[in-house]
């Protein structure tokens, strides 16, 4: 009876409280002189920039509209980026460790065999879901969505050419510009990307056959995760790099190395300190010709496949930012200042297509601080505590400085470092590869930076930005309850280490 | 022992006791009225008698949690509360509900005496006064202590037991004065109080916790907090303590490192008035440029390159060193 009453109780406040939202959305419609008034916010890019400052906007009473052109949102993130890998990457992590893992674990399987197609369609599953999801999300929250391409007629005035056909144009008291980052070509046009055979990270998740080799071109964060998807599926990957670590900028130099030394034992290749001078199609093989960064040593590769993943670049085709003259810097970039206004006074701008790193948090961040700009004249990004993490198995993921640059920086610190060889679930899971590894100031123990390789570093590199957000030390994590048996006792530990003594290492 | 307390919800009437002392054995009473047990003994049902007694188990399993949450767990412990953001502790001044009266939301149960006033403490719910714990008169409870046990109606109260650990007496001045007794005790290696508890209106970390006892920081409102919202970090009360050189020791926060160029000042366009101003004001410094009579020396000190020891001409707002240093450059080699 007490449950019924409760649940009646919630039943008549969710009305209550969805009347009010109506009646809340109804009062701010009739300020407008007509319905089809200017839009207090038109954003334009619908990725986790975009859609996320847009549907935000709304719930603070902007009327707002999200102008994408792909036809579904998301942005590349969530079509052919961050989604659509992780179930490739977790997919071919079971299918791995289904073949190579299990009979150790005491569960003997037999006639293990990949279904590639199904495994393709399952990704599919997941991406249709989750941009649909986002559809609804947008209808929840009235934001208006129109399918087409955006282009300044002025400052307060976009066209748009939709893509059922025809067009329309927009009136606009605020834009957020969004459109994101495509894949930057090979420097200098050597290497043409049909992806077919030479892919980039889009083709690369289509691959319709495991290739027997592939070489990747470019050791960051996109080319190792999909190197390591075909990699277990059965190919054999070798990774390209000009520089001589891999991860990607910021990642710090120990745990790079520990990084190359697992993926090495995974069977992955490397060949750092190395250039691609040419990548040609030879008999249905690629030819690819490299020279060592110092010029003084040439080898041939060939490959089935290759991936293009040096990196990408800001998108802003078709804007005619020209027209109302916002300004661009030599890398394409949009100049925004720190409230992310542009050259032009009423447009902003946020994500992959200005400064900054290329991540979808980064630009959903940066989406909501815009608009609280917007509607507030105040917001907020600590770009000190943006986390990368890298979700190959293990996963590599790190917040604030490295041991590198806090060196150059003539910063006194310690380390903290604990090994997940030495935490109990990492051993019952038989999953111990990888530490943590803390930074702190020495005088304060502030921490600076965390930087994690090991199961879940990604979930579990969260904690470190909490930490750092509120100005935490070392100590405060180390005197803090951690559950029993957690990877993340590890973490504590980590910090234990720093501040004083880890307690099983 | 899920069938068998089935077996009782489907033939007893009474099965409140039944069932309640079966399952005090197995899961110590907790969970009787929880829906994982409901599901749990559906699960254990064979499935044709599924359907038929689903919906009747249903029914009686509610009217049995209703029945059964009276036992033990509706009892609350009403503790010290703080009156006021400074209060830390307050006196019992007198009980206004005896033992076993029961009250509803609103009525007031006691008085709470604290430095500054007496102040009624209403209740918060309906329900009885189990058991008081904290008598009429007591002095210098802590806040936070329990001083009276709640029930509600119906429950059993007759051998309500204080809890254990928070049933010790207020401490009273009187046993830490015998333990300071004993004949001087070896030197402890820190002379932190146990008793000694920092306070703050903002939430402390762990860390800034431990200074605040080691160092014998009474007020640690007085260290300024730069963390969020004003909060204290460890970097904090180390730099108040002497301990570190600032709040974030060597490291500098570079503010905003990932974006270009510095936000351009947006350049005001000025009204009348303050035009106005700015050229009586030049008007005025252009005035009072000689003073004195003019002198060969003083005009032609104006021509010449600016030596460290003669005096500058009076300050022009609008002209800036750099213009004059190009002038200067540019008379060098003619004069």
């Amino acid at each position: 009876m007490l449950q019924l009453q409760r649940a009646a109780q919630k039943n008549v406040a969710r009305r209550l409280h969805k009347a009010t939202v109506q009646l809340g959305a109804w009062n701010s419609h009739r300020g407008l002189a007509t319905p089809s008034g200017p839009y207090d916010a038109v954003v334009i890019g619908g990725g986790p920039g975009g859609y996320v400052a847009a549907i935000k906007a709304a719930q603070l009473g902007l009327k707002t509209a999200c102008i994408e052109k792909r036809g579904s949102l998301g942005g590349t993130c969530l079509n052919v980026g961050c989604i659509p890998s992780k179930a490739m990457l977790n997919n071919s992590h079971i299918y791995h460790q289904t073949q190579h893992d299990l009979q150790k674990r005491g569960i003997d399987v037999t006639g293990v065999s990949l279904n590639l197609p199904q495994m393709l369609q399952a990704k599919e599953q997941s991406v249709v879901g989750l941009t649909k999801g986002i559809e609804m999300l947008f209808k929840q929250n009235k934001v208006d969505y129109i399918k087409g391409s955006a282009s300044f007629v002025s400052a307060t005035r976009i066209a748009v050419q939709l893509n059922d056909g025809g067009s329309t144009e927009v009136e606009a008291k605020n834009v957020i510009i969004a459109t994101g980052s495509e894949v930057a070509p090979f420097p200098g046009g050597a290497i043409e990307i049909d992806e077919k055979q030479i892919v980039s990270s889009t083709g690369a998740l289509e691959l319709q056959k495991v290739p027997e080799k592939m070489v990747v071109i470019g050791g960051g964060i996109i080319g190792l995760e999909m190197g390591s998807v075909w990699s277990r599926l059965g190919a054999e990957v070798t990774v390209v790099e000009f520089l001589g670590t891999i991860g990607g900028a910021g990642i710090d130099e120990e745990v790079a190395k520990q990084f190359q030394k697992i993926l090495t034992k995974q069977g992955i290749k490397f060949k750092l300190n190395t250039k691609v001078l040419s990548a040609d199609k030879q008999d249905g093989n690629v030819i690819i010709q490299t020279e060592s960064a110092k010029g003084d040593k040439q080898e041939i590769l060939e490959a089935d496949v290759v991936l293009v993943a040096v990196g990408r670049r800001p998108y802003t085709e078709g804007l005619n930012l020209e027209a109302v003259g916002i300004e661009k810097d030599n890398k394409g970039r949009i100049v925004i200042d720190d409230q992310f206004n542009t050259s032009v006074k009423n447009i902003k701008c946020i994500g992959d297509v200005t400064f900054g790193p290329m991540l979808a948090h980064k630009a959903e961040e940066e989406g909501i601080a815009a608009v609280e700009y917007i509607n507030a004249g105040h917001g907020h990004v600590n770009y000190n505590g943006i986390p990368s993490v890298v979700y190959t198995h293990p996963e590599v993921a790190w917040v604030g400085k490295t041991e590198q640059e806090l060196k150059a920086a003539g910063v006194k610190y310690n380390i903290g470092k604990f090994p997940f060889a030495a935490n109990s679930r990492a051993k019952t899971n038989q999953d111990s590869e990888g530490f943590v590894k803390f930074i702190s100031e020495k005088e304060t123990d502030r921490i600076l930076g965390v930087h994690i390789i090991g199961p879940n570093a990604g979930e579990m590199v969260s904690e470190a930005v909490l930490a750092m957000e509120y100005g935490a030390s070392s100590e405060d994590i180390a005197r803090t309850t951690h559950a029993h048996p957690t990877l993340s006792e590890a973490f504590k530990e980590a910090a234990m280490a720093a501040y004083g003594k880890a307690i099983h290492f | 022992m899920y069938k068998l307390c089935i077996e009782g919800v489907k033939n007893s009437h009474e099965l409140n006791t039944v069932s309640c002392s079966e399952f005090e054995i197995n899961k110590s009473g907790h969970s009787l009225c929880s829906p994982s047990y409901v599901s749990l003994t559906i699960l254990t049902m064979r499935p044709a008698c599924l359907a038929t007694s689903l919906a009747r188990f249903l029914s009686r399993a509610q009217r049995r949690t209703l029945h059964q949450t009276r036992v033990r767990h509706a009892i609350t412990n009403l503790k010290m509360p703080a009156m006021s953001p400074t209060m830390t502790e307050g006196g019992v001044s007198s009980w206004k509900k005896r033992e076993g009266e029961s009250f509803s939301a609103g009525d007031v149960l006691l008085e709470i005496e604290t430095d500054k006033a007496t102040i009624d403490v209403e209740a918060q719910d309906d329900g009885i006064l189990g058991k008081i714990i904290a008598q009429d008169g007591s002095k210098n409870v802590q806040v936070g202590k329990v001083i009276a046990l709640l029930a509600e109606e119906g429950d059993d109260i007759s051998n309500l037991e204080a809890p254990k650990e928070e049933s010790k007496p207020a401490p009273s001045p009187q046993p830490e004065a015998q333990a300071a007794q004993p004949p001087a005790p070896a030197p402890q290696p820190t002379a932190f109080k146990p008793s000694h508890h920092p306070k703050h209106s903002k939430h402390l970390l762990p860390s800034v916790i431990r200074l605040l006892i080691e160092g014998n920081v009474v007020d640690a409102e007085a260290i300024p907090g730069t963390g969020v919202r004003g909060m204290l970090t460890k970097g904090d009360v180390l730099a108040y303590l002497g301990r570190a050189s600032s709040p974030m020791g060597t490291f500098k926060e570079a503010k905003n490192e990932v974006l270009g160029p510095k936000r351009v000042e947006e350049v005001k366009p000025l009204d009348g008035a303050v035009i106005r101003q700015l050229i009586v004001s030049g008007l005025a410094a252009k005035t009072k440029l000689a003073p004195a009579p003019a002198t060969f020396d003083a005009i032609i000190a104006d021509y010449l390159p600016p030596s460290p020891s003669s005096p500058k001409a009076a300050p022009i707002p609008i002209s800036s060193t750099k213009v004059q240093d190009s002038s200067a450059k540019y008379f060098d080699g003619l004069l």
